[in-house]
């Protein structure tokens, strides 16, 4: 308890900066992460990839491959993105950028995993994101971010508990990102006068990322209550920009199975701590999760943002559609929101 | 079991730390210029100038200057849906010489002249030749700015201000931006002589109909008048493009020097028409 209270006094809560959305920045792209929100910490419930908390590694028993292909309903950004990164943008390129009215966000994912007993890795050789806010209307600027990011991830768990009395599980992860990247801001005309190839020269980061997960089961209760730590992005990078966040998230979580009838319902609960938390009410994100058969139904809530979903699991195959809606103070310090269809198909052997 | 929490809580305060020593936040820069750009967009174009102006004086950024200009054109009606047709599908405005194309109102000049030969005074013949030059070539930068909008009245100032605060900025982006403006100002001109070109049109008429003696009529000084302030925007037009685009700067120069050449050429013509030999009789 006392290293507990370290963390949070340690933690401190440093001034806010103006920064790109923490979700498109450090943020996953797969479909655990879009319907379960935060709340994927504390809880079971495993779509694809590797657990969010990589102390639920431990908990895994059946070992399985598999791939995920993820994507949201601005997906056509993807095609101007790839041309922007390889330099092969044009003035179609700068015509597509310029024709949003406000903010506008993307995000396309492809990874494989493989999970094991006590451990398990992960590639994602593409994840793609696109972020801009566009104002001014007698002469557009555009704030751009917008990258592709190679991941490899790692975890290893077990439980803590001798002879399972305690039920202790801890995990860690380690995660190796190549980010390469734009992220610039200019007026319509800077881009299509000469040397506005500048606004468009890719940057890159690496960063390696070390997670640890601690969860407690409480497995002899009806509800099987669980309770656990896990931080994010906590790490080094080879470069730091101004503009790209680097804090750590504390992710305090815990999860429920009441019984029912038919299926399988697990409800989480997470309080999420970084030092761009402002208010309590910013703590808090609830996730659940009802398996019926070949059917999973998924939702979030926080202040700030929801999430619905289903997946539909066939065979080796599975399929989900989910709505993102997400308010966020954008860069000029104004609320604004983000609302998106993700989609995600996979197979797993 | 305490073995196992001690160490995993370890791994945990170490981490802890590596989290603790990332860079320290600082309180955010707010850049002006973002509130400026919502007062625009909200349509508070006097409170944008407003504060830009006050915000030019002491801040020496290009962009500022970028911000005011894009004020005033916002309070002249220029917003980007405006232009957008035009700077998408941008090109360099170049005049070859070679190519100067032909037209209603050049083959008009060019029948007449054949007509009236022998009729005319040969040098009144050549200050034709000259207006046929001149008008050929205006025509084809008024072909090219048909995506542009026109302006008038208190939106014309408002435009012409916002030119005028471009001038000093020496940023290509910035320099575009004035350019677009410069030929918004160059279309306004035209548009806005429309009655003295329909005039001029219908002296062409009577020319072809075989009254030369409309010339002695007809105040070609008007025709001068008119092209002041459109030699003019076009001129700065060009200056411009050669800012934004420097590696054209050649043609550019080219571009603009037939201008000037031209326009020289329209005021010779203007003065021998004007001093109509042939109607003195």
């Amino acid at each position: 308890m006392k290293i507990l209270v370290l963390f949070l006094v340690l933690l401190g809560m440093p001034a806010r900066a103006f920064e790109v959305p923490r979700s498109i920045a450090l943020g996953n792209s797969d479909f655990t992460s879009r319907t379960l929100s935060y709340a994927c910490f504390g809880m079971d419930a495993l779509i694809e990839g590797l657990p969010c908390n990589p102390a639920v590694t431990a908990k895994e028993r059946r070992s399985h491959f598999q791939t995920q292909f993820f994507f949201g309903n601005n997906v056509s950004y993807v095609h101007e993105v790839t041309k922007l990164l390889d330099g092969t943008g044009d003035p179609a390129t700068v015509e597509k950028l310029f024709s949003q009215k406000a903010s506008a966000e993307a995000e396309a994912n492809v990874q494989a995993s493989y999970l094991h007993e006590t451990w398990g890795v992960q590639f994602a050789p593409y994840r793609l994101y696109y972020y801009a806010l566009i104002r001014n209307s007698a002469l557009p600027v555009v704030t751009l971010y917008a990258g592709q990011e190679q991941t490899l991830s790692a975890q290893v768990a077990s439980f803590a508990g001798e002879n399972g009395k305690d039920n202790w599980f801890w995990g860690l992860q380690l995660r190796g990102v190549d980010r390469r990247f734009i992220l610039s801001e200019f007026t319509l005309t800077d881009a299509l006068a000469s040397g506005g190839s500048q606004y468009f020269e890719t940057k890159n980061q690496r960063a390696l990322y070390l997670e640890p997960g601690l969860l407690y089961e409480f497995a002899d209760k009806s509800w099987r209550p669980q309770l656990g730590l896990a931080i994010k992005n906590s790490g080094f990078v080879d470069k730091k920009f101004d503009e790209l966040p680097a804090s750590p998230d504390w992710n305090f979580a815990g999860s429920v199975r009441p019984p029912v009838a038919y299926g399988e319902l697990e409800l989480g609960l997470n309080l999420r701590v970084n030092s761009y938390t402002e208010e309590f009410k910013d703590l808090p994100h609830v996730g659940l999760s009802y398996k019926l058969g070949a059917m999973q139904g998924l939702a979030s809530y926080s202040d700030r943002e929801y999430s619905l979903g289903f997946v539909l699991h066939y065979d080796d195959w599975n399929g989900g559609l989910t709505y993102w809606r997400k308010k966020y103070e954008n860069l000029l310090g104004d609320q604004d929101q983000l609302q998106t269809v993700y989609l995600e198909l996979g197979f797993i052997i | 079991m305490k073995n196992y929490v001690k160490w995993a809580l370890g791994v945990l305060t170490v981490l802890l730390v590596s989290g603790g020593c990332q860079r320290n936040k600082t309180e955010p820069v707010h850049d002006p210029l973002d509130t400026n750009y919502k007062l625009i967009d909200k349509g508070d174009y006097d409170g944008a100038i407003r504060e830009l102006q006050r915000l030019s004086l002491a801040d020496p950024r290009p962009a500022v200057k970028v911000a005011l200009a894009s004020a005033y054109a916002a309070r002249g009606g220029i917003r980007v849906e405006n232009y957008w047709g035009f700077v998408i599908g941008f090109d360099a405005p170049l005049v070859p010489p070679d190519s100067i194309p032909e037209n209603a109102t050049v083959e008009s000049l060019q029948k007449i002249a054949k007509q009236a030969r022998g009729d005319i005074d040969p040098r009144d013949l050549n200050a034709l030749g000259g207006i046929v030059k001149s008008l050929s070539v205006w025509e084809r930068y008024k072909d090219r700015v048909d995506a542009i909008p026109v302006v008038s009245g208190a939106a014309l100032a408002d435009v012409q201000v916002a030119a005028e605060t471009l001038k000093a900025v020496q940023t290509p982006g910035g320099r575009l931006y004035r350019a677009i403006l410069n030929l918004i100002l160059f279309k306004s001109y035209i548009t806005a002589s429309q009655a003295l070109w329909d005039q001029f049109n219908a002296v062409i008429g009577e020319l072809l109909a075989g009254h030369i003696e409309v010339l002695c009529k007809f105040d070609f000084e008007k025709i001068l008048n008119w092209l002041n302030p459109i030699t003019y925007h076009l001129t700065e037009a060009l200056d411009d493009l050669i800012i934004a685009y420097p590696d054209e700067r050649k043609d550019l120069e080219d571009a603009r020097n037939l201008v000037q050449a031209i326009y020289g050429i329209t005021q010779q013509a203007v003065n021998e028409l004007r001093k109509k030999r042939m109607c003195r009789s």
